[in-house]
């Protein structure tokens, strides 16, 4: 019982951080209905940035998290002008492969700055565990967590309540209606972009604190696809829902599938498998629209 | 637009595909110069600074095979597959664990490994018939997250993680063995598949691929049975790729579940879109340009390294391996977004037409 | 006041959808546009707020002038930014987005916290139906108050000229003749200049004050409301009445009419 009890919250926590990340994916979507497979060599780049302003040149926390920020918010802007903007229209294929093409390039480049060797992240928050009877968890992973969430609720409030996010919302849905209102689409994008890459980079900061800086970091680019997919790709609650499941589901999966010999290193393939299966049943995702018909 | 004097009398000259005497003339003596290549490249010393090699021509045409089976699936019937060096794969080990533990003679082995990525390609098709686009690529993403699982993990049969070895391809007691004698077995299936791929794509199930692809609500209003298509392109897809695996597996002799990686799905849909979506050409071109590029790069780096030792060697890899390919297919999606077959019939009409312009 | 002098227009460089329009909004006032189907009138409407863009479209000779400003060559946006918001055809809501959160949208442009809080009291005055609907979801609105709510949304920038195409579109009678009443007010009482595209010749003659006819990309008549509203071409081919209350034989049809039988 303690073991289900550990597993399910270390997966909470860790799936909070998913969830954080898979939001902007979500965003990026909402907004133009493209979306972006090199989010993940994103991700990595926030941690690596963070990483180096933190470790390397030795800069305060504060001061380090501003660098991230203004070269998160320049990525996002530089990929959206030269790439992204005139493939609003283009077919899915063609978006696809070209932010793979993006994402190869942002992985070859942080293998040239900085190398395949993984490092050590400073410790943002004390290190040490909160013990609950039986039950241990470390201090970064839930304060990772309750970052994680507290920016998702802030994310759905600026959506909910803010002329920007309204307007963002708007143009998600009929382009051409929110341009005769006075919206400029372009503005649009650049801050679905802009958003998105800072949650990007947040959350890798939140990931490298929890794993460390290291080229696998990229892989999330694939977990947030299956947790997007599982959670709809236009829902932020989906990805949020779906967050918390996949990192259950795969901690759970760590915990007790790999016990059997014949199961070692299921916990990798089990997102896939469980989206896969959600997918089959609900082709949509957990909360995705069934309007969305353009992808 | 045809050649000026070219008038399709008759259904069977408008469905045509070599129309006038110089196309022919053109058709065979690319055909007699493919023939000729190995034995010019195999003499050795004479090939461009040995990019131009029999192997590299036996793996193009190997890939080709397997692109020409994701021209099916995704080019003509639009269902995005990222699982082709999955079902490539479930082909080499077919072939591979029949022709090893049960001694099955190669034409038999080879069949079988199309039949059966056929048949695997249907189960990872069966999601196509509810999903579309991006939850589509991820349905066949996870093919290629769950083969290599499982062949790691069936030890006895695969090999696991050891890897498997198998016999070079041998007919009636003549064994393909030498690279000029692969390159003709690859060479022979290569045309046969482009043949196959060509006069699909020109019929009525092509046609209904097509209608499936660009607007598949249409397609069923006027009597096209979709789920029917989408699992037949799945299956034609799939064998390709099982003819390709197995190919492959008597090629390299041996075969293990990391030869086949996501990197390789997308770089056989980078080749598409090169190439041209949806033409059998333009896939020829594809596949023929980037794996150039892909051999011109890992011969070309060790020199440069020469040149600039100061580049430490693992920036110069990355260089040319992910950030040069990355920036290829960005570089060739805004600059050519419908392909090099465009570009070369844009060309051909421009030279019919010369001087005017229309 | 809004001045279109001699415009042409193409889409996609090659369809060519209006040929030497011109046509005037003069201050306060409702101008009537009306035409059979595929005219141009909704294109007309498109050159006039920008949106041409987003379909490929482009004024190619000519010039549109409003309140001194050339505006042929604008993005939509400061277009918006000038007073001139387009109600475009079929109604395009946001339909996941509440009746409030639409309304709102409409006043993306403005920045007057204070003033658009009392304008979205106003638009709820025009249209009380909207007002008990305000939390709804957009989507789940009948045509009839989902066409009331774009025109409120477009009310709610305070634009000095409203584009509103073919307002009518799929109402009941009774419906339409609310909505027509309340455009009547929002000239009469906000000074809001209008340009009313229809089908519906009858209704919009009858609360407009000068009106253009368009046939196949050109304005082929134009005349104070009564005027046309007496014309007999009109009369025959847009309000349904022929003169004499007989069916006139073919070959009396003056030579434009019978020209427009066949483009139309
Ligand atoms: N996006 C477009 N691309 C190409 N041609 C177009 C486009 N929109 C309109 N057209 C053409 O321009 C002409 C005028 O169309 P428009 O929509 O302005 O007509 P309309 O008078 O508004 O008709 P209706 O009363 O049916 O709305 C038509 O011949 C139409 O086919
Ligand atoms: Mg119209």
């Amino acid at each position: 019982m303690t073991d289900f009890l550990q597993l399910l919250l270390m997966g909470i926590l860790v799936g909070g951080v998913y969830s954080q990340i898979a939001v902007g994916f979500v965003v990026i979507f909402k907004a133009g209905k493209t979306f972006n497979l090199a989010y993940g060599e994103m991700v990595m780049l926030g941690a690596y940035i963070s990483w180096t302003a933190m470790d390397q040149w030795d800069l305060a926390k504060p001061v380090a998290l501003l660098v991230t920020l203004v070269f998160a918010i320049t990525l996002g802007l530089v990929v959206e002008r030269l790439l992204l903007r005139r493939m609003t229209s283009a077919p899915i294929h063609t978006m696809i492969m070209l932010t793979l093409g993006l994402a190869g390039v942002l992985r070859g480049l942080v293998l040239v700055v900085w190398g395949p060797d993984p490092h050590a992240y400073p410790d943002i928050v004390p290190t040490g565990t909160v013990n609950l009877g039986d039950i241990m968890l470390p201090t970064n992973f839930i304060v990772s967590f309750f970052i994680a969430i507290a920016f998702v609720a802030l994310l759905s409030l600026f959506f909910q309540y803010t002329k920007a996010g309204l307007s963002m919302r708007a143009a998600s849905e009929d382009k051409v209606a929110a341009q005769s209102l006075g919206i400029s689409v372009k503005r649009i994008y650049q801050l679905s972009w802009v958003t998105a890459s800072i949650i990007a980079a947040l959350g890798g900061i939140l990931l490298a604190g929890i794993s460390g800086v290291n080229l696998g970091l990229a892989f999330m680019g694939l977990m947030t696809l299956s947790v997007v997919i599982l959670g709809g790709i236009d829902s932020i609650l989906g990805a949020l829902l779906a967050g918390i499941l996949m990192g259950v589901a795969t901690k759970m999966a760590e915990g007790y599938l790999e016990r059997i010999e014949s199961l070692k290193g299921i916990g990798e393939i089990f997102p896939m498998m469980l989206t896969l299966v959600v997918l089959l049943i609900r082709p949509h995702g957990l909360l995705g629209q069934k309007t969305v018909e353009r992808v | 637009m045809q050649p000026s004097g070219y008038f399709s009398a008759d259904y069977g000259k408008d469905m045509a595909v070599v129309r006038t005497r110089a196309q022919w003339f053109i058709l065979i003596a690319f055909m007699l110069a493919l023939i000729y290549f190995p034995f010019w490249a195999g003499a050795g010393g004479r090939s461009w600074e040995g990019v131009l090699s029999v192997s590299l021509a036996i793996d193009i045409g190997i890939t080709l095979i397997a692109v020409l089976g994701l021209c099916i699936v995704s080019g003509l019937c639009g269902q995005i597959n990222f699982g082709q060096p999955a079902f490539m794969s479930m082909g080499a080990y077919v072939s591979g664990i029949l022709s090893t533990r049960w001694d099955l003679p190669f034409p038999l082995a080879i069949v079988s490994a199309g039949l059966l990525a056929a048949v695997f390609g249907l189960v990872f098709g069966l999601p196509a018939l509810r999903l579309k686009g991006l939850y589509l690529v991820v349905a066949t993403f996870a093919a290629m997250m769950i083969v290599p699982y499982v062949i790691n993990h069936t030890k006895s049969l695969t090999g696991g993680s050891d890897g498997l070895r198998v016999p070079e391809a041998s007919i009636a007691g003549f064994t393909f063995d030498s690279d000029i004698r692969k390159y003709f077995l690859v060479l022979f299936f290569a045309v046969l598949a482009v043949i196959v791929a060509k006069n699909i794509s020109r019929s009525r199930v092509g046609r209904a691929f097509v209608g499936i692809r660009d607007n598949d609500i249409a397609a069923a209003a006027t009597g096209v049975n979709i789920a029917h298509y989408k699992l037949l392109a799945f299956f034609i897809g799939c064998f390709f790729a099982g003819i390709a695996g197995s190919l492959w597996a008597h090629h390299v002799t041996f075969i293990h579940a990391e030869q086949f990686q996501i990197w390789d799905a997308i770089w056989m849909l980078g080749m598409l879109i090169i190439g041209g979506w949806g033409s059998v050409a333009g896939t020829v071109l594809g596949v023929v340009f980037l794996k150039g590029l892909g051999e011109f790069g890992t011969v070309l780096s060790p020199r440069i390294a020469e040149w600039a030792p100061s580049i430490p060697e693992r920036v110069f890899a990355a260089l040319t391996s992910q950030v040069a390919y990355g920036l290829a297919i960005i570089v060739f999606i805004m600059l050519a977004p419908h392909g090099l077959i465009y570009l070369w019939e844009r060309f051909k009409v421009y030279y019919r037409l010369w001087p005017f312009s229309y | 006041m809004l001045k279109l002098d001699n415009i042409r227009v193409f889409y996609h460089e090659v369809i060519l959808a209006l040929r030497q329009v011109s046509l005037e909004v003069p201050d306060g006032s409702i101008i009537a546009l009306l035409g059979s189907n595929g005219a141009g009138k909704s294109t007309a409407l498109k050159a006039i707020s920008g949106l041409l863009i987003t379909e490929a479209g482009a004024v190619s000779e000519g010039s549109i002038h409003f309140d001194g400003h050339r505006i042929d060559r604008m993005e939509p946006v400061n277009i918006v930014r000038l007073g001139i918001i387009q109600v475009m055809e079929g109604r395009r809501i946001f339909q996941h987005l509440t009746v409030e959160d639409n309304l709102k949208i409409g006043a993306y442009v403005r920045n007057d916290r204070a003033q658009i809080k009392k304008d979205l009291d106003l638009t709820y005055e025009y249209f009380p139906v909207l007002k008990d609907l305000r939390r709804q979801t957009a989507g789940f609105l009948s045509g009839g108050e989902q066409q009331m709510m774009v025109i409120g949304r477009g009310l709610m920038s305070r634009p000095k000229l409203m584009l509103l195409d073919e307002p009518s579109l799929g109402l009941a009678p009774v419906l339409v003749k609310e909505i027509f009443d309340i455009i009547k007010r929002i000239n009469a009482e906000e000074g809001t200049s209008i340009l009313l595209v229809e089908q519906n010749a009858k209704i919009a003659l009858s609360i407009a004050h000068h009106g253009y006819v368009m046939e196949t990309g050109r304005v082929v008549l134009e005349g104070s409301a009564d005027m046309l509203q007496n014309n007999e071409d009109v009369k025959e081919f847009y309000l349904g009445l022929s003169t004499a209350g007989e069916t006139k034989s073919y070959r009396d049809l003056k030579h434009y009419r019978r020209r427009k039988r066949w483009m139309a």
